[in-house]
């Protein structure tokens, strides 16, 4: 009990520590006296699958009449429910599939009912949206959409390339970092406050080209959730969301081929079964042909472009209660300049995944997935020419593993698990070749300037349950205990209260020097009230062990990850939720809703004004700490069918830090406060053949610093600036269109093929990307200002097929 | 730093060829109070130095001719208490100058003293900096060598004149800057052209010739980018600056604060921080300085 006191302690602070001990204690309470709360009542579970290709279908919602009770399926596609005695309608359906429903008997035991449903044909064609958020009444979440390849597909996209992080930019209280990036803000956090997972493995960098493209390939996602804050008890890491895609399975029946062509990038997939209904296999790659056309620009000799490779190999085993899979991803982005007589220049990043997952079945209330997994980002910048050669490269690698556990006893939603990763990063080393051929060195030299790596080990030990009191009411709370640990060889600089580095201590090899422990419990609750319309609440404690070492407003290939350590603290958040949805009309087709939050977050972290962060051995000293606060309302109207259907949704939010040494250490606006944002999708299917999509978006103009006076030496205007982001760019709006034109649906032809073309930003509204101020070449007294617009309309065009 | 900006210019580059474009636009920016700008320079060559006071403006007033501070004391003193004064300009309001043969000592520690009536009402203001002049290393010689753009600062594929250094690069990390003159008329020393030399890949080397400036030979070479033309005969100078690593710092800041902004990869504005005391702008900048030349000989005839 003493531990837990330091724990809690050393996690809240001495003067909340007594608190936090009455919720763990209440946790535990709660824990221990579910059982004494249930009824007799007994388990209906199994498993939804896809009829033509056997896939589990995760997040697939089942709804039981008379009862009045829900449950969503996990990963595996299984789901259970704890039921009375008595006759019930179960009700089947899953986005992108029909409703089925069977009518079932509970007697004095336990029912298994597995569920086999078929893919919607207008759905297949990419059609409907079905809010997911269907089943949020079903659970106990706030904060939390579900996306499809299929609905990503629909979204207009700049260049036509599908990308579920556009799609999840879409949603209230998420902001894009900046015209055309994969960056995003959630809820006033930070950009690097996102755990972006695929299949269980985190990507540190998941973004190609600079942000035009992110890592994921739409053609291979079976499905992806995103969690604004109300973060489940099993994810953590980070404070702001987590976005989990999950690759999807090959079929195990037939093979299947799929591709598709555009302007800029290809790409094609195929899956099916090396064992028919016991092993499958996926393989998906894409391509850039940028390069070709850049001669047409004026960039000869220049290479530009990236591509990426998914594989998932899945096998089920006989007895049905084993799945074993194993999932991986590569992808390069490339930029070479080589013009004749001159030096040679590359860039070049990116990322690697490799996940081993087992999933046992030990009882249909019992499922535990083991997960093994290692994730690279590489980072490198190469110069080469006769005498000499350069050489950058920063390297983040994670070593992890982890169980998750779900147990499911009546009324109970049980999840717990461990999760342990190893750190290994190179924030920088440089090597510099100078030879003799040279001619200006009297030797050949060799240069290198390795910062020193940083080796760490985080884990997680979590515990939460999800339980129904009643049939309105439902309550979930959990604890997740994580650490983090440094560990040696390392030097750690001791700075004093100015940040000037006053000692350095040379920790050992292999010592673990120093350890943070996290507390972070989770509670919500939920009533269902008459006419679908549902209260929630919730509370949300995360921890951030890792903080990305960038002094720009958004992100960038070369940025560098660093760990908290003795000087650093580790940045918590805590977020209190509250929010009322509504679902109303013919099959429940409309949906409302409304959430507020306040979030606090603390030991945020910034940088000292003009900050070095690059091969920076002393970069802890650059940085500087405080705390940070945000809050908004988020209102959101879904029509999920219908010839026209989509969601309008408006938010009002505010992001503000204060920091010790920024802007005077006085609270300025984080650069992710934009008061306003508005989202309209608006799908018009007026034929099973023709399709038309709407998108439009609107944010208040980025925060940003303009001069309020300037001085003038050698004849150059220097800018006098005031309080940081007290300016802002002008606003942000945009509107995209496409159409898509279908082969005819239900003919009964395997081949199908779709064509669609649109327009990014079809009023051609010039957005402004950066503003900056000049000097008049012709009349150096006078000064402007000059935005940069990166898109006027940009069209597209893109061919898909599945065969 | 060099990478980041390496980064930020491919992206950049990529972005634009894609469809970026820029366009002139109105904004309305707010004012601030007037502070005071000291941009004052005390170097090792024997010559008037200069002290310019003024104070900032709003940033699109367009009237800079005015903003020189007059009837100011301006004066520096050494670490043994001798004063040298700084007399205001006859023809440059705001510009004092010291006596024509003053010069700064390497290892000196001087002071530079400021009062002036910013805001006219009659009652100045004192102001102060401090500053240690560092040591400057020998040049040994210069040449005007006829060739390509040599590397490493250099890939051109077009014919001109490369001014080469000789010199010994001492082990310890110094802070170099360079500019040029011809004939006796200096070019880029401004602090956002001038040439910071990055010492840490050649410290404690021999410099044997190393390519710090091209001149790009106007028979060869597009005529309308070319700034410089040198002629067979012409008086070529190399001029070392050795400033303080605060001063160098200075000098990043202004060019940052200068440069484009770039959201990837641009950290958010800052206040360039100078040395000058109570709440002024700009640098009390003291540095020594060396100079090497040499004569612009005959192209050769066999390079075409």
């Amino acid at each position: 009990m003493r531990i837990v006191r330091q724990i809690l302690s050393k996690s809240f602070g001495k003067r909340r520590a007594g608190h936090a001990a009455r919720v763990f204690g209440l946790v535990l309470f709660l824990l221990l006296s579910a059982r004494g709360l249930a009824q007799q009542t007994y388990t209906l579970s199994g498993k939804i699958q896809d009829k033509k290709t056997s896939q589990a279908l995760p997040d697939a919602a089942v709804w039981v009449e008379p009862a009045g009770k829900g449950a969503a399926s996990d990963l595996e596609g299984r789901y259970t429910l704890q039921l009375a005695p008595g006759s019930y309608t179960v009700k089947v359906s899953s986005l992108g599939y029909g409703t089925i429903s069977r009518t079932v008997e509970i007697k004095n035991k336990n029912l298994t009912e597995n569920f086999y449903i078929e893919p919607d044909a207008v759905q297949l064609e990419g059609v409907e949206i079905k809010g997911s958020r269907a089943k949020q009444a079903s659970r106990n979440t706030i904060g939390m959409n579900t996306f499809t390849s299929e609905m990503v597909q629909r979204i207009p996209a700049l260049l036509g390339e599908a990308d579920i992080i556009k799609a999840v930019q879409m949603l209230p209280g998420v902001l894009m970092a900046s015209e055309s990036s994969s960056g995003f803000s959630v809820r006033g956090g930070g950009l690097d406050q996102n755990a972006i997972l695929l299949d269980r493995t985190l990507i540190y960098n998941p973004t190609h080209t600079c942000g035009f493209f992110s890592v994921f390939n739409n053609d291979v996602i079976g499905g992806a959730e995103i969690y604004k804050g109300d973060i489940p008890i099993a994810y953590g890491g980070r404070l702001s969301s987590v976005v989990d895609v999950s690759m999807r399975d090959g079929n195990f029946n037939d093979y299947h081929l799929e591709g598709g062509i555009g302007l800029l990038l290809a790409k094609l997939t195929v899956d099916g079964p090396i064992w028919k209904d016991h092993t499958s296999f996926l393989v998906s790659g894409r391509a850039t042909y940028f390069d070709m056309f850049l001669p047409l620009v004026g960039m000869k000799h220049t290479k530009l472009g990236f591509y990426d490779l998914n594989a998932r190999l899945v096998h089920k085993f006989d007895n049905n209660k084993d799945k074993i899979s194993l999932s991986g991803y590569m992808g390069q982005d490339r930029f070479g300049f080589a013009p004749e007589g001159s030096a040679e220049m590359g860039l070049n990043f990116g990322n690697k995944m490799l996940a081993l997952t087992y999933t046992h079945l030990f009882s249909n209330r019992l499922v535990l997935n083991t997960t093994l997994n290692v994730t690279d980002y590489v980072g490198d910048v190469a110069m080469a020419s006769d005498g000499y050669d350069f050489g950058w490269k920063s390297r983040i690698t994670d070593y992890g593993g982890q169980v998750d556990g779900v147990f499911t006893p009546k009324n109970h939603d049980l999840r717990f698990g461990f999760q342990i990763k190893y750190h290994e990063i190179q924030p920088g080393e440089l090597d510099l070749h100078m030879g003799e051929a040279l001619g200006f060195l009297d030797s050949a030299r060799r240069i290198t300037f390795n910062q020193d790596k940083m080796y760490s080990l985080e884990s997680g030990l979590y515990i939460g349950n999800s339980q129904t009191i009643g049939k309105h009411f439902s309550l979930k709370y959990g604890l997740r205990f994580s650490t983090f640990s440094n560990q040696g060889r390392d030097s750690v600089s001791v700075f004093d209260k100015d940040y000037h580095r006053i000692d350095r201590i040379y920790e050992g090899k292999k010592n673990f020097y120093h350890t943070w422990y996290g507390l972070e419990p989770r509670v919500g609750m939920a009533w269902l009230f008459a006419h679908n319309i549902s209260l929630k609440f919730n509370y949300t404690r995360t921890v951030q062990y890792l903080q990305l070492a960038t002094n720009s407003n958004s992100g960038n290939p070369m940025d560098i990850w660093f760990p908290a350590n003795p000087f650093v603290k580790p940045q918590t958040a805590d977020m209190l939720a509250l929010g009322i949805s509504a679902e109303w009309g013919k099959s429940d087709e409309w949906e409302a809703s409304v959430e507020g939050y306040y979030k606090f977050m603390h030991h945020v972290i910034d940088f000292k004004d003009h900050s070095n962060v690059l091969l920076n051995s002393d970069l802890y000293g650059e940085l500087r700490m405080g705390r940070g606060w945000a809050y908004g309302v988020e209102v959101y109207v879904q029509r999920k069918k219908g010839m026209v259907y989509g969601s309008l949704s408006y938010t009002y939010s505010r992001s503000m830090r204060i920091i010790d040494q920024v802007n005077d250490g006085k609270p300025y606006p984080s650069p992710q406060d934009r008061p306003h944002a508005v989202n309209l999708l608006l799908n018009i299917d007026p034929h099973p053949r023709h399709a038309l999509s709407f998108n439009w978006v609107f944010y208040s103009g980025q925060p940003t610093t303009y001069p309020i006076g300037k001085a003038v030496i050698d004849g150059s205007f220097i800018p006098v600036y005031g309080p940081r982001n007290s300016d802002r760019m002008e606003d942000y709006h945009r509107l995209d269109v496409s159409y898509t034109f279908k082969s005819k649906p239900n003919t009964g032809k395997r081949f199908s093929w779709s064509l669609s073309a649109g327009v990014y930003n079809a009023y051609a509204r010039k957005n402004p990307w950066s503003v900056s101020f000049k000097q008049d070449k012709d009349n150096p007294n006078i000064a402007y200002a000059e935005k940069v617009y990166l898109f006027s309309a940009v069209p597209f065009i893109s061919f898909n097929f599945k065969w | 730093m060099v990478k980041n900006r390496l980064w930020a210019t491919v992206c950049f580059g990529i972005l634009l060829i894609l469809a970026g474009c820029t366009e002139r636009i109105d904004i309305k920016l707010s004012s601030s109070d007037p502070l005071l700008v000291v941009d004052a320079r005390f170097t090792s060559d024997t010559a008037a130095h200069i002290v310019k006071l003024s104070r900032t403006c709003d940033y699109f007033d367009p009237e800079t001719g005015n903003i020189g501070i007059t009837g100011a004391e301006v004066y520096i003193t050494d670490a043994h208490g001798k004063r040298i004064d700084f007399l205001p300009s006859d023809s440059i309001p705001g510009w004092y100058l010291s006596a024509p043969d003053v010069f700064g000592i390497m290892g000196e520690t001087y002071r530079l003293h400021v009062k002036a009536d910013l805001h006219g009402n009659g009652t100045p203001q004192y102001y102060q900096a401090q500053a240690t002049m560092p040591f400057m290393p020998t040049i040994d010689s210069v040449k005007a060598f006829y060739g390509y753009h040599l590397p490493p600062f250099g890939h051109g594929t077009a014919l001109g004149w490369n001014l080469l250094l000789y010199a010994q690069d001492p082990p310890t990390k110094e802070y170099i800057g360079f500019s040029y003159a011809v004939n006796g008329e200096v070019y880029e020393d401004s602090i956002d052209n001038i040439f910071l030399f990055p010492d840490s890949f050649s410290s404690g080397l021999y410099l044997r010739g190393v390519s710090l400036f091209f001149f790009p030979d106007p028979t060869q070479d597009n005529q309308d980018q070319i700034k410089v033309v040198l002629h067979e005969g012409d008086i070529l100078s190399l001029i070392g600056y050795s400033f303080t690593p605060e001063y160098t710092d200075y000098i990043n800041q202004v060019r940052t604060a200068l440069s484009t902004s770039v959201p990837v990869f641009s950290a958010a504005p800052a206040n360039i921080q100078g040395n000058i005391s109570n709440g002024a702008l700009g640098y009390f900048a003291v540095y020594s300085m060396g100079k090497a030349s040499c004569t612009v000989g005959k192209r050769p005839g066999e390079i075409k």
